[in-house]
């Protein structure tokens, strides 16, 4: 009997302790997330896209693409978490040297994921990262010559898992050098480049089905009708990134994103874009003193 | 090193999407023909209604394709082709020329609006909207003309008109060369006949390859709106009245209130899609089809309930014997 009562007793102090630890991890976590440096970022994206919709023409049509990007962006030497939108307007033409058709449309972009830097490289230089990554891919598009297929709406949807590489650099001493007359004086700096690559396990796609028909006789025909909603193809993506910090806790951005993306349906559909992006990053938290020069 | 490494296969992953993509199609007259013979095989939906043997025209006109031929004779030999099918709603456009199968040249020309204007409403007959419209038979009929389905009609064109000849026996809905539109015109003015629903036709889009292939039937009524007239109303058709004029035709032959009289229209029921071939050429085709609540497919042209044409001497006499068929009809 009394050797029950120390063996509960045991048991209830090991329960209180681990429900402690548990706490502390906790509380831990949160002040970890709360100082992790997150940043609002604004900025212009231009890319340069490339489209074939076999539903309508074997042809590559290409031409620019212009977006107004925001993103959330929050990363320490532990993790990182993103969220971003690029909305722009693109127009397309086939190049052809007989006859120019024109796609144009509008197109959002969504993204989000989180990454975690491997314990193993964290002092390295070169840190790797792996993850997840979501995201999707919205066109509204119009081509006048097409008749009655002369609209687009394609949507992607993509889960998978992501690594990275990152590399963290600074100047630490401040640096002089005089060329001439002029004086040039570097202050101590943080920079960070990083690259991403998102692959694709589950994509889901839709997009005007078999007969490439909105303008049907049924006026009561559900627009939804006629588009396929399919699970297959790929939407594969990469993310290089040069990151200038500032001294006031803001930063600058330069981004180069790639992007290709195929429809798994009969009439495939082709979409690559290179992105080129410049991107004012707006620190929401606190700055902590040892990110400071 | 190992830091290297990834950065390297990261490279090599970027900016690659010609490894991923099928390469283009060659653009070559071969490649085009085929290109075109495929693509009317997989989606255009009257190979059976017609009885044309699709692969017969693939193995004849095959041969007669070479890679040394010129723009112009490819041209010719794929809209020879695509004329075959004897649909006025298919084409080939080149920055050179468009073919076409050409619906006029199905029967005689059964309307002159010069003949309406002299002598039947006058110059001063009334333009709302996209209708001319006036008293014809001393204010018993009302006589309107729809020139083109393509011309939107307002809420107002339609409470206008209709209020305006509310008073009559029964009105004329001249579609005479009417050569097609926006569908949704149809129902704009079919909802306005009846003041129940009426089963008009059902509907089907291409589903797959196969040449009977195609999505379950669609039922498409009326979706009555005010203002309403339900009295007797004449539908003029001739072999011009194409496309969603046919369509408008096979609709009123459902409506209890509404007789066809004229010729036979050109047909054209089936919608049309477009596409593009290798060298940046488009076409288009019919990729729907419409059957009637009988299961008739008037693909070929809706057939009036009276037969009324106009000889060369009543034209020469300025005599619209439709229009003459049509009050009498309305007024006895």
């Amino acid at each position: 009997m009394h050797k029950l009562i120390v063996a509960i007793l045991i048991l209830m102090m090991g329960s209180t302790a681990l429900a402690q630890e548990k706490e502390d991890v906790k509380s831990r976590r949160k002040a970890l997330r709360k100082a992790r440096p997150t940043y609002f970022i604004i900025g212009m994206q231009l890319s340069k896209i490339k489209l074939r919709d076999t539903g309508t023409s074997p042809r590559f049509y290409q031409g620019p693409r212009a977006a107004l990007a925001t993103s959330i962006h929050s990363e320490d030497s532990l993790k990182l978490g993103y969220f971003y939108n690029t909305t722009g307007y693109s127009f397309l033409d086939d190049n052809g040297d007989i006859e120019t058709l024109v796609w144009s449309g509008v197109s959002v972009e969504f993204a989000f994921g989180d990454m975690w830097k491997l314990k193993a490289t964290r002092d390295s230089k070169f840190k790797i990262g792996v993850g997840y990554n979501v995201q999707s891919f919205f066109q509204f598009r119009t081509n006048q010559r097409l008749s009655n297929a002369g609209f687009g709406l394609d949507n992607l949807i993509s889960v998978g898992p992501s690594v990275g590489l990152f590399f963290p650099f600074e100047r630490k001493a401040e640096w002089n050098k005089k060329l001439g007359f002029v004086n040039i004086k570097a202050r101590p700096r943080k920079y960070a480049l990083s690259m991403r690559v998102n692959f694709p396990a589950l994509t889901i796609s839709s997009r005007p089905e078999y007969a490439y028909l909105t303008d049907v006789i049924n006026p009561d025909i559900n627009s939804l009708d006629t588009y396929s909603f399919e699970l297959g193809g790929y939407l594969l993506s990469s993310e290089t990134a040069f990151t200038y910090y500032l001294h006031n806790g803001n930063a600058l951005r330069f981004h180069y994103r790639w992007q290709a993306m195929q429809t798994s349906d009969t009439f495939r559909l082709n979409i690559a874009q290179h992105a080129y992006g410049v991107n004012f990053m707006i620190r929401l938290n606190k700055i902590n003193k040892d990110e400071r020069y | 090193m190992k830091g290297t490494s990834w950065l390297l296969l990261l490279i090599l992953l970027i900016g690659c999407e010609d490894a991923l993509f099928e390469e283009e199609k060659a653009d070559n007259p071969v490649s085009n023909f085929e290109h075109l013979w495929e693509a009317a095989n997989e989606r255009y939906s009257f190979f059976e209604l017609k009885g044309i043997d699709w692969e017969e025209y693939y193995r004849v006109n095959r041969p007669r394709v070479n890679n040394s031929m010129s723009d112009i004779e490819l041209f010719d030999r794929l809209a020879e082709m695509l004329n075959s099918l004897r649909d006025g709603h298919v084409n080939l456009i080149s920055p050179f020329n468009i073919s076409r199968f050409d619906i006029d040249f199905l029967g005689a020309d059964n309307f002159e609006w010069r003949i309406i204007k002299e002598n039947y409403i006058g110059d001063d007959y009334l333009i709302t909207g996209p209708f001319s419209h006036d008293f014809l038979a001393d204010g018993e009929v009302g006589y309107i003309r729809y020139s083109s389905f393509q011309s939107p009609i307002s809420n107002f064109d339609m409470a206008f008109v209709l209020s305006r000849y509310r008073n009559t026996k029964g009105l004329i809905i001249d579609l005479r060369e009417n050569g097609g539109g926006s569908v949704n015109n149809i129902y704009r003015l079919l909802n306005s006949f009846q003041q129940e629903p009426v089963f008009l036709y059902t509907s089907q889009i291409k589903s797959g390859p196969g040449h009977e292939e195609f999505t379950t039937a669609a039922d498409v009524f009326t979706e009555p709106e005010l203002p309403f007239y339900e009295r007797p109303i004449v539908v003029l058709t001739d072999r011009q009245s194409y496309s969603a004029s046919s369509i408008f035709t096979l609709g009123a032959r459902s409506m209890p209130n509404m007789t066809v009289i004229g010729d036979t229209t050109g047909g054209g029921l089936g919608l049309p899609n477009g596409g593009q071939l290798p060298n940046g050429w488009t076409y288009r085709f019919s990729i729907t089809r419409t059957i009637d609540p009988q299961g008739n497919n008037f693909e070929n042209g809706v057939p009036p309930d009276i037969v009324s044409i106009m000889t060369d001497e009543e034209r020469i006499n300025g005599v619209d014997r439709v229009i003459e068929d049509a009050v009498e009809f309305l007024t006895n």
